[in-house]
């Protein structure tokens, strides 16, 4: 693997890291499996292309791509709480009508970013290789939103999310209005999944309707890998492994795609086979680990 | 101070398994009374505790404690009031959160939560103290997750979590029901000291007549969403656990004959 491509391959872990986080405060946390990041990932990238290529500041573009993100999880944690919609299937009903709104947003499937200003540009002299800059803009959001998520989690209001994804009935005992909980994490969430969005439709320049298919798995693939190797200690540990393990798993992908046998090599469509293999490798390994060092149970 | 007022719960009204969990009952808790429930299975006694806790909404009648109708106010709002310990262990402590975390989210039960820290050294004391009195080692742990404890250790945070605030009424749902002897006379003991300390208005629900006799100023028996007995302090002081055995028998009894008879 070059290093241009290793490069280009924690960007992704970066950028999608961002995702990842919002997959694990509604997967793990919350304990509520959410479809809509495949839909509220296109919603950041759309709502920020459409602003820049409005003549909007880039800066204010991801902001608002942050607020369509939560406007898009609120909807889906309402109709899930109020309406009483099993939460799978409100999100997917939200990723579903997400797809109509995004091509409304952007006047067509996809927009161009290209020669169009981006986060990236006032960072370009910092002296470091330009191919490089959106990795360490990247990073430092990451690293940021991070910081903000593991504060959050041990605030009063956060420690209620936590315990309503883990014990709904105790929390209902203890005061707290779950559907509140619900709506304001899933809205966080996907507040999170749209930036990300929005941040990957400026370092690739274009924004596609189609660009959020998968997300949720690659969102699972991140989590899971990153608990297999640190585990769930705590907070901060188990924000770590999820950052980790979409690193991981974009470097994990770059260097399957790098493989040659002779003349088979593996091709980008075979990517969500590989993901399969990764997210079962990652799944397994704790067990295994745990076999070897307890002196094998069957 | 807990006025219960003709109050009626039915399940599935019109359909099939249409049962009337509650018949009108009332029932008027002094403050500072120990009041402890009993009956057979399906008598109510569990509806009746929900009712007053707010999972559910009666079909008819009022729910008053000190002087506000909570008749309509959600479970969650009126959890200020409210301390409740559950038959289950596993569901009054949340497993995935430590000790301390489960204490933090008492002490700020029916409160409101902002986003200010969850806990910090004064709430750390606090919970230290209260957990010195267990006796079980239980604060040199409090970063350990709840989830790896035993039943018995998790009940008594639950019962500590439950006072941590001082509630208004105490609501007990045979919250010793799912432990073993030793660990239910623990639980036991803890929860008279705290009743009387603390001279909480307690309802217990409890099949465990010994406890019945032990802990309360009054026993109620239900049968069939009624108050069948009303027992009071003159007449608990000569009765022993096996002459409320009979009673609870004859009950019983009458309950079955009038359903062979229906």
């Amino acid at each position: 693997m070059s290093w241009y491509t290793f490069v280009g391959a924690l960007e992704q872990g970066f950028v999608f890291g961002l995702m990842a986080l919002g997959v694990y405060l509604t997967f793990r946390v919350l304990d509520f499996p959410d479809l809509t990041v495949d839909g509220s990932l296109p919603l950041g990238a759309a709502v920020s292309a459409t602003i820049i290529t409005g003549g909007g500041s880039p800066l204010l573009s991801v902001g608002a791509a942050f607020v369509a993100g939560i406007l898009a999880g609120a909807f889906t944690g309402v109709i899930s709480t109020k309406l009483r919609i099993l939460n799978l299937l409100a999100g997917i009903l939200t990723m579903i009508a997400l797809y109509s709104i995004n091509i409304r947003i952007m006047g067509a499937p996809n927009v161009t970013l290209l020669n169009l200003p981006s986060l990236f540009d006032s960072f370009q002299d910092l002296g470091i290789p330009s191919f490089t800059v959106p990795m360490v803009v990247a990073l430092f959001v990451l690293i940021l939103v991070k910081i903000a998520l593991d504060l959050f989690l041990h605030t009063s209001f956060g420690l209620a999310l936590r315990a309503t994804g883990d014990n709904p009935k105790m929390v209902t005992a203890q005061g707290v209005n779950t559907h509140t909980a619900i709506i304001a994490g899933v809205a966080l969430s996907n507040g999170l999944v749209a930036l990300s969005g929005a941040l990957l439709a400026q370092s690739q320049g274009s924004a596609d309707v189609g660009m959020g298919v998968g997300t949720i798995i690659a969102g699972l693939a991140s989590v899971i890998i990153g608990e297999a190797f640190l585990g769930e200690r705590s907070v901060f540990v188990s924000t770590l492994g999820v950052i980790l393990g979409s690193v991981l798993y974009r470097l994990a992908i770059a260097t399957a795609l790098s493989f040659r046998f002779g003349s088979l090599s593996l091709t980008p469509s075979d990517l969500n086979l590989i993901t399969a293999g990764l997210v079962i490798a990652a799944l397994t390994f704790p067990q295994v680990r745990h076999r070897l060092y307890a002196g094998g149970q069957a | 101070m807990i006025s219960i007022e003709r109050v009626t719960k039915i399940f599935n009204p019109g359909e099939a398994n249409e049962v009337t969990a509650i018949d009108r009952l009332s029932l008027n808790v002094p403050e500072s009374q120990f009041l402890t429930i009993i009956g057979g299975n399906g008598s109510g006694k569990s509806t009746l505790l929900n009712l007053v806790a707010g999972t559910y909404f009666p079909d008819g009648g009022r729910i008053v404690v000190t002087d506000r109708d909570l008749t309509r106010i959600p479970e969650h709002g009126r959890a200020g009031l409210i301390g409740r310990v559950f038959q289950d262990p596993l569901m009054g402590t949340s497993a995935g959160l430590s000790i301390e975390e489960n204490f933090a989210l008492a002490a700020r039960r029916g409160a409101f939560r902002g986003l200010g820290p969850a806990l910090g050294s004064r709430l750390r004391r606090g919970i230290r103290e209260r957990l010195e009195l267990l006796g079980l080692g239980l604060e040199d742990r409090m970063k350990a997750k709840v989830g790896l404890l035993s039943g018995g250790q998790r009940q008594a945070i639950t019962i500590l979590m439950a006072v941590f605030r001082r509630p208004t009424i105490l609501l007990l749902d045979e919250h010793t029901a799912a432990l073993d002897p030793r660990a239910s006379r623990k639980i036991m003991d803890l929860t008279r000291k705290i009743v009387r300390e603390e001279r909480l208005t307690t309802m217990m629900i409890t099949h465990n007549l010994s406890h019945a006799l032990e802990s309360g100023d009054r026993i109620v028996m239900m049968s069939r969403g009624t108050i069948e007995q009303d027992l009071g302090k003159d007449r608990l002081q000569t009765m022993q656990a096996k002459d409320l055995l009979e009673l609870f028998w004859e009950t019983q009894s009458r309950e079955e004959s009038v359903s062979e008879s229906a």
